[in-house]
């Protein structure tokens, strides 16, 4: 089984627009740290390349990399080695996987000052990847609202938020939330002043009196309307998808619903809760051993809702209340 | 997007305007949930005073619409426009009853935006008047009928403000919201192909 093989001999993009196959960036992120982000991308990466789908794992996070761990691999190219140019081509850091159609490009864990780079360096790179031949990308991002998160979360073309019901990873999943389309709403506004507004916003206690998002596009119409208006299309255009990680009974699994009406009430998003995950002890038995849960317990009940959500995902399907209350 | 303080009983509780009862019931069991001063869901956004806001208008909006007649009344409210507007599009409904006239016709299927607005004009009702009455944005409304699907929002309000706007024209809502909606949803799909 020798994937690198086979990705290299596939049609360099550019040359050939397959515009047959359908190319989907996924990115997983939401906020605090240690919530199962790279669990999650790991597994959604081995459901989807068991499903026959050619898929790439990119570890995002920069400063603290280690998808490569939890797929049991020991890559000797890391991502840093072509941001820092020491290989010409993205293609040369793909690494193989044991499984068969799942590729990894392994975070530079050994380079600490990439982990935040340059605007445009970073903008170059995360269009390479995306222009790698792959079904499915998924980017596995970092803790936190760092400009790189942001802006490798808003480069997908699936933004999915992993949570868990606990109250700082809400708080870090809606910051989250806010930070990401300020930081897009910033990138497509002109006006310097409107500019300047968004980023006094941020702050929660801003002398503007903006609280809410509601807040500031009142407050933008009345500089400048044709900005409001803008506003308004980038939050349109925002809808992630919510997975509830570590759920330990049926008030855990309400909180998916209970997120998503209030995003929908606060920020004016549609959030689609694609589900949720048990907690279960199969799945650190599976991160010691350094396997992905979905191969080492793969009909374990974590297992089974990943590929649960998975199915939700590519059916633009979302959970439905009727099932809890009757479960 | 409106803030919660104007959405309309549906549009709080999030449900469309055919829920059934069942529907009414869940979405109350949720949202009292979601909103209780110990549920953790909107922590950080929602503060204790909005809760008790949104609390007291989900309660009204719960008794209202389970009541059969409490609800009959409530839509008559929120979906009627004025008397002296309800003159002027009664009177062409009226005739089309009759299968004689020039009137509006709007069949299963597809609708565009630009039907939607032929139909208003035929009606003689200006957006304005159903910005004035609705509550909904101006804005909103011209984007439904350019078919700026892009700056439309997000489904559930989409739908509510359907709904309104047909009500007030005495078009037959399940035709204008199922067929906008199945030009909107064409459009999503073709979007989302076209980011991929
Ligand atoms: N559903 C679950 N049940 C039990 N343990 C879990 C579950 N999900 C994740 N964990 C455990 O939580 C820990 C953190 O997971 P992971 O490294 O994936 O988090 P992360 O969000 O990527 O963290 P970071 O922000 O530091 O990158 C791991 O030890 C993992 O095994
Ligand atoms: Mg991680």
């Amino acid at each position: 089984m020798d994937n690198l093989e086979l990705f290299k001999t596939l049609p360099l993009p550019g040359i050939e627009t397959g515009s047959d196959v359908i190319k989907e960036i996924w990115a997983i992120g939401g906020g605090k740290g240690g919530t199962g982000k790279t669990f999650l991308s790991t597994n959604l990466g081995v459901t989807l390349a068991r499903a026959g789908k050619r898929v790439l794992l990119v570890d995002a996070d920069l400063g603290c990399a280690n998808l490569h761990t939890c797929l049991g691999v020991n890559p000797k190219v890391t991502l840093s080695d072509f941001v820092q140019g020491k290989v010409n081509k993205i293609e040369e850091v793909l690494v193989e996987t044991e499984i068969p159609n799942l590729a990894l490009i392994s975070g530079a864990y050994d380079y600490l000052e990439i982990s935040n780079p340059k605007y445009t360096q970073k903008m170059k790179f995360i269009r390479k990847i995306h222009d790698l031949n792959f079904e499915y990308i998924i980017l596995d991002l970092g803790a936190g609202t760092s400009f790189t998160n942001l802006d490798f979360f808003l480069s997908a073309n699936m933004g999915i938020l992993n949570v868990i019901p606990e109250p700082t990873s809400i708080e870090n999943t809606y910051r989250f939330i806010k930070s990401t389309f300020y930081r897009r709403f910033k990138k497509v506004a002109r006006d310097p002043e409107v500019k300047e507004v968004v980023t006094m916003a941020m702050d929660e206690k801003n002398r503007l009196g903006i609280r809410t998002p509601h807040d500031l596009i009142d407050y933008i119409d009345t500089i400048d309307e044709k900005a409001g208006q803008m506003l308004k299309e980038t939050i349109y255009a925002f809808s992630p998808k919510l997975i509830v990680n570590q759920v330990r009974s049926k008030d855990d699994i309400t909180l998916g619903f209970s997120m998503r009406s209030s995003c929908l009430k606060y920020f004016g998003i549609k959030v689609d809760y694609v589900g949720s995950i048990e907690y279960d002890d199969h799945v650190w038995r599976a991160t010691k051993k350094k396997r992905p849960l979905l191969l080492e317990y793969p009909s374990s009940a974590a297992s089974r809702s990943i590929e649960r959500a998975v199915k939700n995902m590519l059916a633009e399907e979302e959970l439905k209340f009727d099932l809890i209350l009757r479960a | 997007m409106k803030r919660f303080s104007d959405q309309n009983h549906y549009e709080l509780l999030e449900l469309s305007y055919n829920a059934t009862w069942g529907e009414i019931k869940k979405a109350y069991q949720l949202a009292k949930r979601t909103y209780s001063q110990d549920s953790i869901a909107p922590y950080s956004l929602f503060d204790a005073n909005d809760r008790e806001m949104i609390l007291d208008r989900i309660e009204e909006a719960y008794k209202t619409l389970i009541d059969g007649k409490k609800r009959k009344r409530y839509n008559q409210d929120i979906l009627k426009g004025s008397p002296e507007l309800d003159d002027r599009t009664f009177k062409d409904t009226d005739e089309s009853t009759t299968g004689e006239t020039d009137d509006v016709i709007l069949l299963p299927g597809q609708i565009t935006g630009e039907a939607l607005k032929q139909a208003r004009e035929k009606r003689g009702v200006s957006l304005e008047e159903i910005a004035d009455l609705t509550k909904i944005n101006l804005a909103y409304l011209q984007f439904l009928e350019q078919d700026h699907y892009k700056n439309l929002p997000v489904r559930v309000y989409l739908q509510s403000y359907l709904q309104q706007y047909a009500a007030i024209l005495k078009l037959d809502s399940t035709l204008v919201v199922d067929g906008y909606l199945e030009s909107y949803q064409q459009w999503v799909e073709k979007n989302e192909l076209d980011e991929g």
